[in-house]
């Protein structure tokens, strides 16, 4: 209606109208500069997501992931009580006052699991960050300058990966004294392996692209052509491999935690929260809720890993 | 056709001599037998032969890409060093090559335009050097285009520089690939197959207008394709390989109205008559073996 009487054509509003929205539609579908190809029409906002992205797990992983970032951002301004405080009766289960209820020495469950967050998906994040650095260097250096070094550092993967990661882990941590910050570097000597191996055979191939040939016959040294070549080319399949390995990371540490070779007792971190829970089987809301937590976030952003890598997918990624 | 320089005495500037490639395997796979030949400067050499024949071998042989297992590869006169993890000298920055593969031949993660602009760094670069040695650069007196003039050059348009190189068409891609080559102001262009990724009509446009971009600035082109009706149109001679040998070189005109060996004379049967009847491509029939003695004219 109110379109009708912003065009008050003589013989036909309604056709003038029409015809000026057909043409406001025309002029925004320009040809394309370089093409020259006129786009069909405009793509709305949800299709702009690429498809991997657009499936109903990666939706809901992509929510509860963001979740838990903002939770360990911001927890201790939305616990209820603090972590650390034994003010409460002990053993209360879930209800009003403690919706997790509260633990032995009368902590509040739920502040301790949002508390949580912040030290396992933090140390998780933090962990992935540094594997990737040193796998990818490494990597990096082993593919390009090839020979000794090459065999030097395969080898060191090979000696690590020989072992199972969790007990390998465990005899680290063990052997460097029970903290979190030991637990952390045992995780990161067993967890950069992968990268290096990954990155290495990625620069490999890389190397003998054509693009790498073409540029090394215009007076590319090796340092630019690394820089400018290859590893671009390596950034993305690199980040799917380290978001697909936060969720790992996570469990990882935790499990660490969990045998008490990680975080120390008062500090509120889901695998020290379950390993108090198995002294008391009865009492289910001390391990059911860190154990939740820890699923989820192990299970979203494993679902997200494979958003990311199924858009880096050139297969996938055309639409 | 202009007459091969050869007959005015100058220096050629690429000379191969008894090149052997073998690759490693159980057997080693000889791609390439025995082959020598040179290229004079400004001219248009062409190099065909049916797929698997080793012509990609030989120019990855002739750029220093790979060291060949026997033979030498001269570069005005002077044993070209194969390319190694070092940077290449200035010196030998002369070289380039357009590559076979238009998936490959250009970084996916660069916009076109600074990859051509790297073209244009190495033609400064080697200038610089040059000028240093006391030497004169080629197409020293040609005046220099900007990367999107190039893009301009070889068809597509200048807001083509912000592109990346996935949103091109495989022939378009060549024709980036080889105004990036160009532009670096080679001496000596080598262009692996570079229009086998465009249709008929603009294969012959496109096999042209390298030719004519490169004779402008004084490069000497070895044209690789498998199609002989396409390289008479450019080549000043034509050297013909089967099974990793020449089996026959000479004048275009030579070679096309006159082919001498069975190989060659099968190749040119294969070519459908321009009044479109067309003649079945016999050329070679699966099984059958080819003498691989050179007939020169
Ligand atoms: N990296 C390699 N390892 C082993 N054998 C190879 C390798 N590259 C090529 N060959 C073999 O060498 C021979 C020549 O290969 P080349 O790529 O030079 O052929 P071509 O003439 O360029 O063919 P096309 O027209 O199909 O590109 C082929 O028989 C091929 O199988
Ligand atoms: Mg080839």
């Amino acid at each position: 209606m109110s379109e009708k009487a912003k065009n008050p054509g003589p013989i036909s509003p309604v056709g003038s109208a029409v015809k000026a929205r057909a043409e406001a539609k025309k002029a925004k579908a320009t040809p394309d500069p370089v093409t020259g190809l006129t786009p069909v029409r405009k793509k709305s906002l949800w299709h702009r997501i690429p498809p991997s992205w657009r499936t109903p797990f990666a939706i809901v992983a992509t929510i509860v992931a963001a979740a838990w970032i903002v939770i360990a951002l911001i927890g201790p301004a939305i616990a209820p009580h603090n972590p650390l405080a034994q003010d409460m009766t002990p053993f209360q289960g879930p209800g009003a006052g403690h919706i997790f209820g509260t633990d032995e020495l009368g902590r509040d469950v739920f502040s301790r699991v949002i508390a949580g967050a912040r030290v396992s998906i933090g140390l998780a994040i933090l962990l992935v960050c540094m594997s990737t650095t040193v796998g990818t260097i490494l990597g990096t250096v082993a593919g390009f300058f090839g020979k000794w070094v090459d065999e030097v550092i395969m080898r060191f993967t090979d000696l690590v990966m020989a072992f199972p990661t969790v007990i390998l882990a465990m005899v680290i941590a063990a052997a460097l004294g029970p903290s979190l910050f030991n637990a952390v570097l045992a995780a990161l000597v067993v967890s950069w392996p992968q990268y290096a191996r990954t990155v290495r055979s990625m620069v490999l191939s890389l190397r003998g692209a054509d693009f790498v040939s073409s540029g090394r016959l215009l007076g590319y040294g090796p340092i630019r052509s690394m820089r400018r070549d290859v590893l671009p080319n390596v950034v993305g399949p690199t980040l799917v491999l380290s978001s697909l390995d936060i969720g790992t990371s996570a469990l990882l540490l935790s499990g660490l935690s969990f045998l008490g070779l990680g975080a120390k007792p008062p500090s509120p971190e889901w695998g020290s929260m379950i390993s108090e829970a198995v002294k008391h089987f009865d009492k289910w809301w001390l391990g059911i809720f860190p154990g939740l937590a820890l699923l989820t976030v192990v299970i979203s952003f494993n679902f997200l890993g494979d958003a990311l890598r199924d858009s880096f997918d050139p297969g996938t990624e055309r639409e | 056709m202009t007459e091969p320089a050869k007959a005015t005495g100058a220096e050629p500037i690429l000379e191969v001599r008894d090149i052997v490639v073998d690759y490693p395997g159980h057997p080693p796979v000889r791609a390439v037998d025995g082959v020598s030949f040179e290229l004079y400067p400004g001219e248009v050499v062409g190099l065909v032969g049916e797929s698997g024949c080793g012509k990609s071998t030989m120019a990855r042989v002739i750029t220093g890409l790979l060291k060949p297992t026997k033979g030498e590869v001269l570069y005005r006169g002077e044993p070209l060093p194969p390319l190694t993890a070092r940077r290449r000298s200035p010196k030998y920055t002369g070289i380039q090559m357009v590559f076979q593969d238009p998936s490959s031949s250009l970084n996916p993660r660069r916009r076109v335009g600074s990859q051509v602009e790297d073209g244009l760094q190495a033609a400064r670069a080697r200038a610089a050097y040059e000028t240093e040695e006391g030497g004169v650069a080629v197409g020293a007196g040609v005046k220099e285009l900007t990367a999107s003039q190039w893009l301009q050059r070889i068809g597509l348009s200048a807001q083509a520089a912000g592109r990346y190189p996935q949103s091109f068409s495989g022939g378009q891609r060549q024709r980036i690939a080889t105004a990036r080559a160009l532009a670096a102001r080679p001496s000596l262009l080598v262009g692996d197959e570079p229009i086998s990724a465009l249709d008929a009509s603009t294969q012959a446009r496109v096999a042209g207008l390298m030719c004519q971009l490169a004779l402008e600035q004084g490069t000497s082109l070895l044209f690789i394709s498998h199609d002989l009706s396409i390289v008479r149109l450019i080549a000043d001679r034509i050297i013909v390989m089967y099974a990793g040998r020449v089996v026959e070189r000479g004048r275009t005109d030579q070679v096309w109205n006159d082919p001498r060996h069975p190989y060659t004379k099968a190749l040119l049967g294969a070519i459908p008559a321009p009044d479109g009847s067309g003649r079945m491509p016999v050329a070679t029939p699966t099984g059958t073996v080819y003498p691989r003695d050179e007939i020169s004219h």
